[in-house]
């Protein structure tokens, strides 16, 4: 337990680096929020309800929507990319620490900094977008945090590719963009085309943003924890067998 | 010896040597060129699937909003092929290597933009002609040669505002070393901000986004030429003059960058 502290301090410290950095990622998502609500509210215009969803639901789902996305932003691709490149993860090999137990603690580190960020962030959206109350604060909490799981699964994955390529820049790049729709993170999936709605609810993704968001606005319910649960057994599965044999490949190119 | 000629024929050599170097690696070429397509792609995904549900969205359908991201995004490309090397201005500063423009006969500006060929810009280019292509067909304007005059012109002054106002921005680091997060922010801003109607972001909203200047750049000339003239506050004929505001925003931009040019004192490394 001690040496598990120890690596996520010295993970904390090295995120925090860069703060300021980190302030100014708070302002893509801001504007992003700011647009969105007002894109909904010009959309419904005037009408206070579009297929049981009222407007207010919209801009409390574009609020918890942006803050769940900037919980999902995470360095762990790039650090896992920059290790294997350099030979460094022939360092972290001989941790103490299992590798891969290594990288799920770097993601929860990530989020121990970026907690405290969201509570900057959510005054400023509650004022501007407005936010209804929960549907069910638990089963919120609960889909959250599957949520977030998922995501880590997911990015592990893309992360071990690493192991294959040594290059995943462009790789991570159309994966934020792609991800972004397929997570319900711009449009939610109840007002997405028919066959737009099927594809994405056959992936992973929406169970990363939307999920949560749909439980907190009692859209969804036990179902919806249902799919998380069989969605994180699955990948948490992909990321085992994948990163043993990711470890069969590792290269040390003379450190 | 520096004149315009002299200068423009400095800047092919300069550029010359600059894609020989890109061209080295094609096939990062062709992938940040469809990165960059994609990134638009989702932009406009978003308007698509909303309207697919809502049809309007203050009184714009799916034609008149292509035809305002696509004029957006064209004019963002137009900007950014030529001027895409401002992004990493303020590393050429802090670093530096400004310095040694500043010896060289030809101007600091057409070196600094010459140093690199960056393929992604051509990628906007090419997705919003694309857009702007098909929303032409799509909206319900008469295409002759006086509106398609007007649409260049708005194009080219929409891309001297982004430029310009970049511009201006980056000179910010002669004085600070670092200008990157200002704005890579106010990019930020017309990127998401000018591809909708300006309407739907309230009076304050529109009095901020008339003041950036983000409404001149494609959401103004837009509705010019869609008949429906909507000056976002400000006279109608300031929408009419629209495509105007761009020499005006370059050249007092490029006036401020001579100006923070001449207090420049090198960052000594």
């Amino acid at each position: 337990m001690t040496e598990h502290l120890a690596f996520m301090r010295t993970r904390i410290s090295e995120v925090l680096t860069y703060r300021f950095e980190l302030l100014f990622q708070l302002i893509n998502p801001l504007l992003q929020l700011l647009l969105l609500a007002a894109v909904w509210r010009a959309v419904y215009a005037g009408k206070s309800d579009v297929d049981g969803v009222s407007v207010s639901t919209m801009t409390t789902y574009v609020t918890l929507s942006t803050l769940h996305t900037l919980l999902m932003h995470d360095q762990i691709v790039h650090w896992v990319e920059q290790r294997v490149r350099s030979g460094a993860v022939g360092i972290d090999l001989v941790r103490p620490i299992p590798l891969l137990r290594q990288q799920i603690l770097s993601q929860a580190s990530q989020v121990a900094v970026k907690v405290p960020m969201m509570a900057v962030v959510f005054p400023v959206a509650v004022v501007t977008t407005g936010l209804v109350a929960p549907a069910a604060p638990g089963l919120y909490a609960l889909s959250t945090l599957l949520g977030w799981l998922i995501n880590c699964c997911v990015l592990l994955l893309i992360a071990a590719v690493a192991f294959w390529t040594l290059e995943l820049g462009g790789m991570t790049f159309l994966y934020y963009v792609v991800s972004q729709f397929l997570s319900g993170a711009l449009v939610p999936l109840w007002f997405m085309p028919g066959w737009l709605r099927t594809a994405v609810e056959w992936l992973p993704l929406q169970a990363t943003v939307f999920t949560p968001v749909a439980i907190y606005l009692g859209k969804d319910g036990w179902g919806g924890i249902g799919v998380q649960a069989m969605w994180l057994v699955l990948l948490g599965a992909a990321v085992v067998l994948v990163w043993r044999r990711a470890l069969h490949r590792v290269v040390v190119q003379g450190g | 010896m520096t004149g315009v000629r002299w200068q423009l024929r400095a800047a092919l050599i300069l550029l010359g040597g600059a894609v020989r170097g890109a061209v080295q690696y094609r096939a990062d070429i062709v992938f940040t060129m469809i990165a960059g397509a994609l990134y638009n792609g989702a932009g406009f995904a978003t308007i698509w699937v909303v309207l697919d549900r809502f049809e309007v969205i203050a009184g714009w359908d799916i034609g008149d909003m292509a035809l305002l991201y696509g004029m957006r995004l064209v004019a963002h490309g137009l900007w950014l092929v030529p001027f895409n090397q401002l992004d990493w201005f303020s590393d050429h500063v802090r670093e530096g290597s400004f310095d040694r423009y500043l010896v060289r006969p030809a101007s600091p500006l057409l070196q600094l933009l010459t140093t690199r060929i960056q393929f992604s810009p051509f990628g906007d280019l090419i997705s919003g002609l694309v857009v702007l292509g098909a929303a032409m067909s799509a909206v319900d304007v008469d295409w002759g040669p006086l509106t398609v005059a007007y649409l260049v012109f708005a194009l080219i002054g929409g891309a001297l505002i982004e430029g310009g106002i970049q511009l201006a921005l980056s000179s910010i680091a002669f004085r600070t070393l670092k200008a990157d997060q200002v704005k890579l922010t106010v990019d930020s801003v017309f990127n998401l901000f000018g591809n909708y109607p300006a309407r739907i972001f309230g009076t304050a909203g529109q009095l901020v986004l008339s003041v950036i200047p983000v409404v001149f750049v494609a959401y103004l000339p837009a509705s010019v030429l869609l008949g429906r003239v909507d000056a976002a506050g400000l006279p109608a004929v300031v929408a009419w003059l629209s495509p105007l505001a761009g020499v005006v925003v370059a050249t007092a931009s490029y006036l401020v960058w001579r100006r923070m040019l001449l207090g420049y004192q090198s960052s000594g490394t």
